[in-house]
């Protein structure tokens, strides 16, 4: 149960951004997607929980599957979304934790609107919280966090709903590179669990520490597609550039 | 003004104090209630509702509050209709007539700050929900709502003193608050400058008094921001 999509395109206005996407992800594989900004690597990742729609083709992913076209229904498409978003999760640049709540009650709030009760909400947000080493801070505001802090809540908090998949869009261009491991070190472990997990970023040295496989993007269109032995052995000249500049 | 009229005027103001501080916080609350619901019909755009409630704000922003409270007390007597309906009891009621137009006034002003709240929660805040699955009025309710509503605190104490000090309005369609008995005193000592004097100072007093719970208040709800 991985990731399939095929034909993907998108469009804002006249400018082409993904021009007929195609790749499979198998499940359990940590697939690092490169590129310049402005290749397309995020409006794809955002296409996988559907914030953003194709103009056209499908995708098979956490056992759904979709099929865009011009005559896609809005109404339905929302709330397929949704149900989709509970099994993908997702982790910010800027982390997005809710200022006004605490760590815990971040972790929380999504799975209790779902129907979590309260208390076993609590008990796997606690648990969580320790698996990111942050045990001491369930009460603290996020904005008492440093920035690594804050992505392991961001992370903890997608893990919540226990998804089958995982996004990760530019997860340590606002960290310190010191800082970076943190998220390294979390994203290698979930990794062990068999999760399957996305990842969108620029930074080579990243890339290189947590992918299993790497798709390389640029204008939009697929270049490169292999596991991360690519990395030593780029099969393209494009990327092979890439990964020198 | 001398000590003596003081004592004597005092005891006589403070028995309109009651109204007024009724008044207001029954005003308050209405308008809070009010612009809640207005809020949410704006934020999440139900269409007909939508142009209502534009049309309630536009048209209690853009008139005086003294002319709403004239027009609520006077105008209803001048049709047959609403003098044989239910609602007269009501409607020819001055307290009544005041409360409707101070929580319709505060709550147009109260839902303009909340609206204007809730676009400056950042996209973050609504993406992130979203990405957890919650849906659009979920992430309203729970969320966007809970986040503005601490934003706003701070103008939203201001529109509470407004409120307040707007209750001495009601005195003009006959009702007997503070403002009300300060007029029925002056009247008869013609001794204005103490009179309102006192009243003023009443009324800083208040003031004075609302703004410190609202300052605690602040604290408390913008302690995330620290």
């Amino acid at each position: 149960m991985g990731i399939v999509v095929q034909g993907l395109s998108k469009a804002f206005g006249s400018t082409t951004v993904l021009k007929d996407i195609s790749f499979s992800i198998p499940k359990g594989e940590t697939t690092v997607l490169l590129g310049a900004s402005g290749a397309g690597k995020s409006t794809l990742m955002r296409m996988l929980n559907l914030l953003e729609t194709p103009d056209a083709g499908t995708m098979n992913i956490a056992g759904m599957n979709f099929s865009f076209s011009e005559k896609t229904d809005e109404k339905q498409l929302n709330k397929q979304a949704t149900s989709l978003r509970r099994k993908v999760g997702m982790v910010f640049q800027q982390y997005n934790l809710w200022p006004h709540m605490t760590v815990l009650q971040n972790l929380i709030e999504a799975p209790i609107v779902q129907g979590t009760p309260k208390q076993d909400a609590i008990t796997r947000a606690r648990e969580l919280l320790d698996r990111v080493g942050l045990t001491e801070k369930a009460e603290a505001w996020p904005s008492s966090l440093s920035g690594g802090q804050q992505q392991r809540v961001a992370i903890a908090r997608a893990l919540m709903l226990s998804p089958d998949v995982l996004l990760f869009d530019e997860p340590t261009a606002a960290l310190d590179p010191a800082i970076t491991n943190q998220v390294v070190e979390v994203i290698k472990e979930l990794s062990q669990s068999g999760i399957t997990q996305v990842v969108v970023t620029h930074e080579v040295e990243f890339a290189r520490k947590i992918a299993s496989r790497v798709i390389y993007l640029e204008d939009g269109e697929i270049v490169e597609d292999g596991s991360a032995e690519h990395f030593k052995n780029p099969q393209t000249a494009e990327f092979k550039a890439y990964l020198e500049h | 003004m001398n000590l003596e009229a003081i004592m004597d005027y005092m005891p006589q103001l403070l028995k309109g104090l009651e109204t007024t501080l009724e008044l207001t916080f029954a005003s308050l609350f209405s308008g809070l209630a009010l612009a809640v619901v207005f809020t949410l019909i704006l934020s999440l755009r139900f269409k007909p509702l939508e142009w209502l409630v534009k049309a309630q704000i536009l048209l209690f922003t853009g008139t005086p509050l003294l002319v709403q409270i004239f027009l609520i007390y006077y105008g209803p007597a001048q049709f047959k209709g609403l003098q044989d309906s239910f609602l007269w009891p009501l409607l020819s009621e001055p307290w009544f007539c005041a409360l409707l137009a101070l929580a319709l006034n505060s709550a147009a002003y109260s839902t303009q700050l909340f609206k204007g709240a809730v676009d400056a929660v950042p996209a973050g805040d609504w993406e992130a929900a979203l990405a957890l699955g919650m849906n659009k009025r979920q992430t309203l309710i729970r969320i966007v709502l809970p986040h503005a509503f601490r934003r706003a605190l701070p103008a939203y104490g201001n529109e509470m003193i407004l409120v307040m000090k707007g209750t001495s309005l009601a005195s003009t369609i006959t009702l007997m608050d503070l403002m009300g008995y300060a007029d029925r005193l002056n009247a008869r000592t013609y001794d204005t400058l103490t009179v309102f004097t006192l009243a003023g100072v009443i009324y800083l007093t208040m003031t004075g008094i609302m703004t410190l719970v609202i300052r605690i208040m602040e604290r408390r709800a913008l302690a995330f921001s620290n």
